[in-house]
């Protein structure tokens, strides 16, 4: 056994590396001392034992959790600045719509997830968690109302949530992803292997008119070359399914991207094809979540104020 | 800070969901107001909706999309405004024009005018008493719960608001062009009143009487609801809901016509060209 510490940890599994079978279950076990030894460890140490790194300046980190009968646990981490994480989870989360997990199902890990479930609703399917500790009002009050469910907990209910999944985990020794219709979220990639390889290992196929993305859905880039190695900065593959139609042609003009945009800005407009000024928006993705028809508004707008800058 | 905030999200479905509970009060009014024949007239608009698109659909090998109630709410609406002694295969068939004039389109949010006015608008003009002016039945008819009579969701306008105020509550709906339209058309109505052109019967007759004997709480409450085929400034719904308001109510006093169907036509076409127009100028 190592000296405990994050740091240690983090050095030798610099990313989520982990993969089914051995490795995964070497992995675990190491994990769980370094957990129960360093109850106190602060959110980003924490974090860093999962291969997740905070920036120098923490900004906001989204975690998801699930777990539903006979599927182990999910989750997924995303960092960066929040205004880039809501677009994309938007995205992810419409992914996971019909596999949303039921807090009900973690009824075994009722010690540990006691002081989660306070915080949660009593009925409906917990979506998301955030998990930043110095969260300001204006930034909560933002994501509450662009993002479906916001729980703001202290890192002491992180710390649990976390040693939640993992036990989740540890019992099903697979590790998570997510698969929804044509969409596959796969989180734990195989590390120095390529994308084929990936795919390969979660039972998917690249078919015509898929798309692969690496990273996340906002920030990430397409993975063209399915055989190359994947590079170790990337978190996540998104298996997507057919492109989106042309938005013009299925906005239904209800008018919710304006009524529920900070800025009041008529974002319909760039749906319907029409030109305006968008130079307020802060990208905070309330348009492209609320949207009925789920339109991609955050990429119009972002390709709007591209357009203004150039 | 330590709160959780809970709000849900909504789909096209949820949407069209609510729109149809919405509706569903003035149609059990119809139904207890024209009895058998009614529940079967809902019936065959219903399925001559269903099976028009499925059929269409079919023909130009486009996705099939009942799944997303949108068919439901437009063989809804024309059911409101079906006359009530229609024949049955008439009803189906305008269930199926109504389909036909969606697909024609491209689909859902590409309308440009309500499908399922333009589909029973062929029926008004069939059926030429509920485009001809009615005299309303009495002040009384909205609290003893009855209205207008050529068309089946006319039967109760306390339904009607009732189902109307369920759109507003689910933040459904245009409320400023329901409402501007409804008021133009009551106010220049009690106007042409006090200046001796009106018909007659007093201030109060002549507030109530828009909303009575026509087409027009349909008009501006439901068909002026739908999102697709209206403008979502608030500024444009209420220069084209004053717009409307005056041409139903002069209409009416003018011509005895009620033209408040085919206003929803012309609102339609103008709503996207109004909305750009205030954009533009932003």
């Amino acid at each position: 056994m190592q000296a405990a510490g994050p740091g240690n940890f983090s050095r030798r599994f610099p990313r989520i590396l982990w993969t089914s079978g051995e490795e995964y279950a070497k992995v675990k076990k190491e994990v769980i001392p370094l957990n129960e030894s360093n109850t106190a460890l602060p959110l980003a140490e924490q974090l860093a034992a999962y291969g997740v790194f905070l920036p120098e300046k923490t900004g906001p980190v989204v975690l998801f959790l699930g777990a539903e009968p006979g599927r182990p646990a999910r989750a997924a981490c995303l960092r960066g600045d929040f205004t880039r994480v809501v677009g994309g989870l938007r995205l992810i989360l419409s992914a996971l719509e019909e596999q949303t997990a039921r807090i009900a199902c973690w009824e075994e890990d009722a010690e540990l997830l006691r002081p989660l479930r306070r915080l949660l609703p009593r009925k409906g399917n917990l979506r998301f968690v955030t998990l930043h500790p110095e969260l300001g009002e204006p930034e909560t009050r933002c994501l509450a109302r662009s993002l479906g469910r916001v729980m703001v907990l202290d890192p002491g209910l992180c710390r649990d949530a976390w040693r939640a999944i993992y036990e989740q985990e540890r019992r099903t020794g697979r590790p998570f992803s997510v698969q929804s219709g044509k969409q596959s979220v796969l989180f734990d990639l195989p590390f120095g292997k390529s994308a084929q390889d990936a795919l390969d290992q979660a039972g998917l196929r690249l078919e015509e008119g898929q798309l692969l993305v690496g990273g996340s859905l906002l920030t990430g880039e397409e993975v063209r070359d399915l055989s190359a190695p994947l590079p170790d900065t990337l978190d996540a593959l998104f298996l997507l399914g057919r492109a989106q139609p042309d938005p013009r042609t299925r906005c239904i003009r209800c008018g919710t991207c304006m009524a529920l945009c900070p800025e009041h800005l008529p974002v319909f407009a760039l749906a319907l094809g029409w030109s305006g000024d968008f130079s307020r928006c802060s990208a905070c993705g309330a348009c492209s979540y609320h949207c009925p028809q789920k339109l991609d508004l955050a990429g119009l707008l972002a390709g709007a104020r591209e357009e203004a800058a150039v | 800070m330590s709160a959780p905030y809970v709000r849900t999200q909504r789909t096209t479905w949820t949407r069209n969901r609510d729109a149809l509970i919405a509706m569903v009060p003035a149609l059990l009014a119809g139904w207890y107001f024209h009895g058998l024949h009614a529940i079967l007239l809902t019936a065959c608009v219903f399925l001559g909706a269903a099976a028009g698109e499925a059929i269409l659909s079919l023909l130009i090998r486009k996705r099939l999309s009942l799944g997303d109630l949108s068919f439901a709410v437009s063989a809804l609406v024309l059911t409101l405004l079906t006359p009530p002694d229609t024949p049955l295969w008439l009803a189906a068939l305008t269930g199926a024009a109504a389909a036909a004039v969606k697909l024609a389109f491209g689909g859902l949010g590409r309308n440009l005018v309500n499908p399922a006015v333009l589909a029973a608008l062929p029926l008004h003009v069939l059926y030429l008493r509920s485009l001809a002016y009615q005299m309303p039945l009495s002040p009384l008819a909205f609290l003893t719960l009855q209205a207008n009579s050529a068309v089946l969701g006319g039967s109760s306008l306390l339904l009607l608001a009732l189902g109307w105020g369920f759109l507003l509550v689910r933040a459904l709906g245009r409320p400023v062009l329901s409402l501007s339209w409804l008021g133009g058309a009551m106010v220049l109505s009690l106007a042409l009143e006090l200046l001796g052109l009106g018909l007659g019967g007093g201030a109060g007759a002549a507030l109530l009487r828009p909303l009575l004997g026509g087409s027009l709480p349909l008009a501006a409450l439901f068909c002026a609801s739908d999102s697709v085929t209206t403008p979502v400034l608030k500024r444009s719904q209420l220069i084209l809901g004053l717009f409307c308001g005056l041409v139903t109510a002069l209409g009416r006093q003018l011509l005895t016509l009620d033209l408040s169907l085919l206003l929803v036509i012309l609102a339609n076409l103008l709503s996207r060209p109004l909305d750009r127009l205030f954009l533009r100028r932003r």
